[in-house]
């Protein structure tokens, strides 16, 4: 039994109202819509959410490095502090050793006078040249001559022992160094020169020493 | 469920299945409902692009209602709830598609001039919101005869066209149409009888019609007495013949009006006989006799039949004549602008 194809439309028969058709074919519009809306609102909201998530993740990371490297700048600013403290201090310091007067002449006589307390013959001293160390330009490589430290004393004695002892002891004192017979004066020791009585004159030379360079 | 259902009319496998659609036809009467079913024939081997139709089941179920009783004010509701109910539902992923024939009482035949459609729809308007409808009217007209001539004019409740739709689609039909009875019977009996009768007669105990085949199809509709006499199962031909008497009066009146109106009946043809009332074995016999003219029973000429436990014997046919009419007519193609 073929359906048969040549049938008139049922149109203009059909009781059924066409606002049934057209409520169903806006209902199936609505919710296809309703559909691709809510798709869409679902994947704005796994964006939005997943967005949310990364910034608070970022935020308490950077929060916990902030946490970790706050003392580490307070420590820092700490030891800054201190640094320009110690500075100003030292430099204080430096001002106040500055301003002390330079007493290196007074010492090194007195090393000499303190040296010769103790002594079993009287040695009479004639003259006493003292140079300390001064500043020199700085251009020149060596130090000149007028610029380095000389300590010259003529004395006129008798005995050799007591100068042996003088020596020692006068090298024994910090502020002076190496004193020893001139070579010059040695040949005065000959007892062929002749000399002043029985004294003879003797010229040390030693190495003051200073605490620092005289401007 | 039905209130959550009717959101999704049909469900959304079917539109993805591939077998083709079943047809049904519902057939709503007064006391009861007829069902009947109609498939297209899988494909064999040789790969036929066009499935037969096939008689594939039928089921009747009753409406709690009593045909000889005034009609009750919930007569609507009680019919969806019944549809509702009873209706064979459809297998999931097997779209449906349904016709749907309210009960005889609910419509209203007229034949008006063209340019009346205005007063006749506002006097239906009227008519069915007096009633127990309680709603306004849809109508449906078409010529009753040629073009130019006079209109017929079927009218039912919106409202109850709309509710029966809705209660069917909500089980998961797919609502293609509601047809008046004769436009049915004419426009199927072709296929399904194998005749092409020039009018049409469903005979009910409750009230029957009579349908004229038309240039355009259906033509005109006339509306047939119910049977005083009180009817049982075992009542012969003889007893309903007075009813009988009224019933081909009123055919050969309708004959004479439709002559006049310019339509043509051949008298040789035979006369379609369908109905409940046409059960009654020698009815056929007895119109013949009154009308003097053939009378055909309603008979299915498919080659199968759906498998029932009972023994049917072939009178039961005309009983289920207009589901399976309904059911042929559901497979045509109706809207164009549908996207189903």
């Amino acid at each position: 039994m073929e359906p048969a194809q040549s049938y008139g439309a049922l149109e203009q028969y059909d009781l059924l109202p066409p606002s049934y058709r057209e409520q169903n074919r806006a209902r199936q519009l609505f919710y296809s819509w309703t559909t691709v809306v809510g798709a869409l609102m679902a994947i704005l909201i796994g964006v939005s959410l997943a967005t949310w998530n990364q910034v608070n993740h970022r935020r308490q990371r950077n929060r916990r490095i902030a946490s970790a490297a706050i003392p580490l700048l307070q420590l820092r600013s700490d030891v800054n502090a201190m640094q320009k403290h110690n500075q100003q201090l030292s430099s204080w310091c430096d001002a106040v050793e500055s301003a002390k007067p330079d007493d290196d002449l007074l010492q090194t006589l007195a090393a000499i006078a303190s040296a010769s307390q103790p002594l079993a013959e009287p040695i009479v001293i004639d003259s006493i040249q003292l140079r300390l160390a001064t500043e020199s330009p700085p251009t020149e490589d060596e130090v000149p001559q007028w610029a380095r430290p000389l300590l010259r004393i003529t004395t006129r004695h008798r005995d050799r022992q007591s100068l042996d002892h003088w020596l020692e002891q006068l090298n024994q004192k910090d502020r002076i160094r190496s004193a020893s017979i001139d070579l010059e004066s040695r040949k005065s020791l000959q007892p062929s020169r002749v000399s002043f009585g029985n004294d003879f004159s003797v010229t040390v030379t030693a190495n003051p020493i200073s605490t620092h360079v005289l401007p | 469920m039905p209130a959550v259902s009717s959101i999704f009319p049909v469900s959304f496998t079917t539109h993805l299945s591939h077998k083709s659609p079943l047809h049904m036809g519902i057939d709503i009467g007064i006391g009861r409902v007829n069902t009947a079913t109609l498939g297209s024939q899988p494909r064999n081997s040789a790969g036929r692009s066009n499935g037969t139709c096939r008689w594939l089941s039928k089921s009747e179920f009753e409406i709690p209602i009593d045909p000889r009783q005034p009609p009750p004010p919930d007569w609507l509701d009680i019919v969806t709830a019944t549809l509702v109910d009873r209706l064979p539902r459809c297998v999931d992923g097997q779209r449906v598609v349904a016709s749907i024939a309210l009960p005889l009482p609910w419509i209203h035949y007229q034949t008006a001039s063209p340019a009346e459609r205005e007063i006749i729809q506002s006097q239906c308007d009227q008519m069915f919101g007096d009633s127990i409808f309680r709603s306004d009217a849809h109508l449906s007209a078409w010529p009753a005869c040629s073009e130019h001539g006079k209109t017929m004019i079927a009218a039912t409740a919106r409202r109850s066209a709309k509710h029966v739709a809705d209660a069917v689609a909500s089980i998961g039909f797919d609502v293609h149409s509601i047809l008046p009875h004769g436009v049915a019977l004419l426009e199927a009996a072709p296929a399904l009888t194998s005749l092409t009768p020039p009018v049409v007669v469903l005979l009910e105990f409750s009230g029957g019609l009579l349908a004229f085949r038309g240039p355009t199809g259906c033509g005109l509709c006339r509306i047939l007495p119910a049977c005083e006499i009180p009817v049982e199962e075992t009542t012969g031909s003889e007893q309903i013949a007075p009813w009988l008497g009224e019933i081909a009066d009123e055919i050969l009146a309708s004959e004479n009006f439709w002559s006049r109106i310019g339509g043509t009946c051949d008298a040789e043809s035979p006369l379609l006989l369908c109905g409940g009332a046409a059960r009654v074995p020698g009815v056929d016999a007895l119109l013949a006799s009154m009308l003097a003219r053939p009378v055909a029973c309603w008979q299915y000429a498919g080659r199968t039949r759906p498998q029932t436990s009972r023994c049917d014997n072939e009178s039961a046919d005309s009983e289920l004549a207009m589901s399976l009419s309904l059911a042929c007519c559901s497979s045509q193609p109706h809207d164009r602008r549908r996207r189903h």
